[in-house]
């Protein structure tokens, strides 16, 4: 265990109860993050099932290379952040400050990819609002699709940044040897936060690029 | 040692699953498509909680929200779902309304 | 925790005033530093309670004014004194504010904020910076929202139904639902912040079953808000996207469901208004026991009861959609659970009347506000079983019958119980006692008020006269009379404590630690508390409202 002294908010009588408040806040927050997603599985479930067949054709149409990459990508990250977590629990903090980088990079590859797949989209006219074309017997149900696949993966790249700056925050404390305030607690804490990113994308993966890949 | 040898383990497990929801889906399976692909979302999902976010390790009220976090989406789900379920649809011609607002025209 | 045994000390209609009082050189969480930057940067819960106060007041009569114009001009039967649409801009702008603004905020942030920790036996939330944020977040979303009525209103109704706010409102709907998200995230703070310190920062002996029900009722209440308030925000998302992109799940011309929205919006809005019911009633379960000298009858149930609204409050949603175009199997299921949800909030009334019997009953000013959201409740409840039966509710849905309901529950209720909490701690939070007898004759004014404003509309709406129109058929005008006119009275009511509050501020009596010989930690601490509440954590030994009635003949007054 991690013989380091901590500091203590003053609202709080101890360490332990600090981390459990802080541990458990976390917790909370994100069972806030999916309410916040759940309309948006909800709203996918209903154009799923009412138009199968344009989700099916419109699913062809994503980038199932690079969505693969990517999910394989995001799954290393969180590999990478437990592995870092675990070292600053272990006190091995260079190792622990390496592997919130590898994280962060693993991280912005994965926007990188994004941005060029959405770049793909956007040439191909599968933008809801923005020119948007398909097959006509499709068009609502695959307009329908592309808007879900456009808020449900921005909003996850969204909140993906969110966790980057995060880690890359935790990450250059550690360089700069704070390890009273880069501790354990605060980094189980933003792992925590970019797990819950990474399982959202676990679902999106399938939901998105699977659809009918067989054909239709 | 230990830990991080969990990590590999775990990281290793989620690459098979991977590999496996990516084959399957070039598979002709109909529903059974949909079917698989969740499940082993779910699986990996469930990996990541428990061992990568320490569910076991945490306290009751920590299980206890994530728990309640998974109930309360799903009863979105369900109850809705029963209305699109059970609903009686009637198909009508389309008619577009008498009344369009000036500033804003739909595009149809 | 001790309870004074002597007899004379239970009297609780004789304020006590020669007990030890923070006195003008010792330090209180108000006179410690009195510049605008320590108020501004404060993480003492006890100031973001008043910086929260000093808002909902605010937006209150903003709403209120919106409500007076209203009223105004539903006197007369033409449509005469507003446009139509000017009207429709009025009742949104009432809804938008009363609800997200006011009645949300008002009891968890303002008497939460306050008393929560004290009542626990802490010296501060667990996360005393998120709750200065989440300050700062309201007041943005509320400015947001007040921008979108300055530059011309919104027209939609507080509920937003689509396609006509996606497709073909011309009103300002985007930026109102900004600022509505954005003040969904603050309360999602707080309601995060109360979570996590009723479960980690109780004091030693403070075990679940001692906790006061205003804490069990502000912590039933932030369940609904975290889990609630993250899918209304998303569903506003949506709904502005489809407005800006014609795109969209919402509208039927590009393959969408009205429907949808319906359910994602009242899955949050129903909900909500248990986050406005649920800590009034905890407000009640402190006033009340503490005037009856007797302890609340059957605790255990009172608590399982809150728990069990929240719960069931999340099932009922689609009762707001029966004659929308919903599967009558699903309706039939809604209206079941409906009818179950009042069984809890019945237990409650119950139990509230078994601890009035054979109490030492005396009227002061909270008292006759929690007496008031007794029996209003009851009467709005009751309706609200009308709306939940299937076939009554095709007669009365959208007619001034449900106008009537929700406003004796969030009115009649909520504000009653806000207004009674704010008496009942007012010497807590300020070391000041209030004129008694104004604060008689204003519950007394308000009471009255509010029934000759709102039971008329319960007839209205039984008689057909329909909900959201600035023109009605001139039979209906009799009663519309008479309600404007007991909303002019219900205004003198509620401006009548702005008056003498703050009389008392200056020129009130001081009050000693525990004027009411209250039960509970916040009563141990001086009137106003110092800023970490309490010299040395308590150790909590007895079960919470240690009352004992006494039978005297002849109560002094």
């Amino acid at each position: 265990m991690n013989t380091e002294a901590m500091q203590i908010a003053e609202q709080f009588d101890s360490a332990a109860q600090q981390r459990e408040a802080a541990t458990f806040g976390m917790w909370i927050f994100l069972a806030t993050e999916l309410m916040f997603f759940g309309p948006l599985f909800f709203g996918y479930l209903y154009g799923r099932t009412h138009f199968g067949e344009a989700f099916g054709a419109a699913s062809r149409h994503t980038d199932i290379a690079l969505g693969t990459i990517n999910t394989t990508v995001l799954l290393t990250s969180s590999a990478a952040i437990a592995s870092a977590a675990a070292a600053r629990r272990l006190g091995a903090t260079r190792l622990a400050m390496r592997l919130l980088f590898v994280t962060a990079a693993l991280g912005t590859l994965f926007l990188v990819l994004k941005g060029i797949e959405y770049r793909h989209e956007w040439q191909e006219h599968l933008v809801p609002g923005l020119r948007f074309s398909f097959a006509p017997q499709y068009t609502d149900g695959a307009e329908i699709f592309f808007f879900l696949y456009f808020v449900l993966t921005g909003l996850h790249a969204v909140h993906l940044c969110a966790g980057i700056v995060l880690t890359l925050f935790f990450a250059l404390h550690l360089r700069r040897e704070n390890l009273l305030f880069a501790n354990e607690e605060k980094i189980e804490i933003a792992a925590l936060y970019w797990h819950f990113v990474d399982v959202v994308w676990i679902f999106l993966y399938p939901m998105l690029y699977l659809i009918e890949r067989a054909g239709g | 040692m230990g830990d991080y040898k969990r990590q590999l383990l775990i990281w290793f497990c989620l690459m098979v699953l991977l590999a496996a929801t990516f084959s399957s889906a070039w598979l002709e399976l109909g529903f059974w498509n949909t079917f698989v692909n969740f499940a082993i979302a779910a699986i990996k999902a469930a990996l990541v909680v428990i061992f990568f976010m320490h569910l076991r390790r945490g306290s009751r009220a920590i299980r206890v929200a994530a728990f309640i976090a998974l109930f309360m989406i799903s009863l979105l789900f369900v109850i809705s779902g029963s209305d699109y379920a059970t609903r009686q649809v009637q198909s009508a011609p389309w008619q577009a309304p008498q009344q369009l607002s000036s500033a804003i025209t739909v595009q149809r | 925790m001790t309870i004074a045994s002597d007899p004379e000390q239970n009297r609780a209609n004789v304020p006590r005033t020669d007990e030890p009082v923070a006195s003008s050189g010792s330090e209180n969480y108000f006179s410690r530093d009195f510049s605008l930057k320590s108020w501004l940067t404060t993480h003492d819960h006890k100031r973001i309670a008043l910086l929260y106060m000093a808002s909902i007041i605010a937006f209150f009569f903003i709403g209120g004014a919106a409500a007076t114009v209203i009223r105004l001009e539903l006197a007369t039967p033409q449509g005469d004194l507003v446009t139509a649409d000017t009207y429709n801009k009025l009742f949104t702008a009432h809804g938008v504010i009363m609800v997200w603004m006011f009645l949300i905020p008002s009891i968890p942030s303002v008497l939460g904020n306050f008393l929560m920790p004290m009542m626990i036996g802490a010296r501060d939330l667990a996360f005393p910076r998120l709750n200065l944020a989440s300050w700062y977040v309201y007041m943005t979303g509320g400015i947001f929202t007040l921008l979108a009525l300055v530059l011309g209103g919104v027209d939609t109704g507080w509920t937003f139904y689509t396609p006509f706010s996606t497709m073909f409102s011309n009103s300002n709907v985007i930026l109102v639902m900004v600022g509505v998200f954005i003040v969904g995230i603050s309360s999602i703070m707080t309601g995060l912040n109360f979570i996590v310190t009723v479960h980690t920062m109780r004091a030693p002996g403070m075990t679940w079953f001692r906790l006061p029900l205003f804490v069990w009722a502000n912590y039933a209440t932030s369940i609904i808000l975290v889990l609630a308030t993250p899918v209304l925000a998303m569903t506003l998302v949506l709904v502005g996207l489809e407005r800006l992109l014609h795109v969209g799940i919402f509208d039927p011309a590009l393959g969408g469901d009205p429907l949808l929205f319906q359910h994602l919006f009242w899955f949050y809005s129903h909900p909500a208004v248990y986050i406005m019911v649920l800590p009034a009633m905890g407000v009640v379960s402190e006033i009340i026991p503490c005037f009856a000298r007797k302890r609340v009858f059957g605790y255990r149930f009172m608590a399982y009861a809150i728990l069990g609204i929240a719960i069931i409050g999340f099932l009922v949603w689609g009762h707001h959609m029966f004659v929308s175009g919903q599967s009558v199997y699903a309706g039939m299921v809604f209206s079941l659970l409906s009818f179950l949800v009042a069984v809890p909030s019945a237990i409650k009334v119950f139990n509230w009347t078994a601890t009035l019997y054979k109490g030492s009953i005396t009227f002061t000013a909270p008292m006759l506000y929690a007496l008031g959201f007794v029996g209003l409740f009851t009467i709005g409840g009751l309706t609200g079983l009308f709306l939940a039966s299937l076939a009554l509710d095709v007669h009365l849905t959208d007619t001034y019958f449900v106008v009537a309901h929700f406003h004796y529950i969030m009115v009649g209720g909520a504000v009653m119980a806000y207004l009674g909490g704010i008496h009942f701690w007012w010497p807590k939070i300020t070391g000041r006692l209030y004129p008694e007898i104004w604060g008689r004759v204003a519950a007394v004014l308000i009471f009255c008020g509010f029934n000759l404003t709102f039971f008329p509309q319960y007839l209205l709406g039984y008689e057909g006269m329909p909900r959201r129109y600035h023109s009605y058929p001139p039979e209906f005008q009799v009663l519309n009379i008479l309600s404007s006119a007991g909303a002019s009275i219900l205004a003198i009511g509620y401006l009548l404590p702005m008056f003498y509050l703050a009389w008392s501020l200056f020129y009130g009596k001081r009050a000693g630690a525990n004027p009411w010989q209250a039960t509970g930690l916040e009563w141990q601490t001086p009137s106003p508390p110092p800023k970490d509440n309490f010299d040395t954590t308590p150790v909590v030994t007895e079960e919470p409202y240690a009352y004992t009635p006494q039978i005297t003949s002849g109560l002094v007054q």
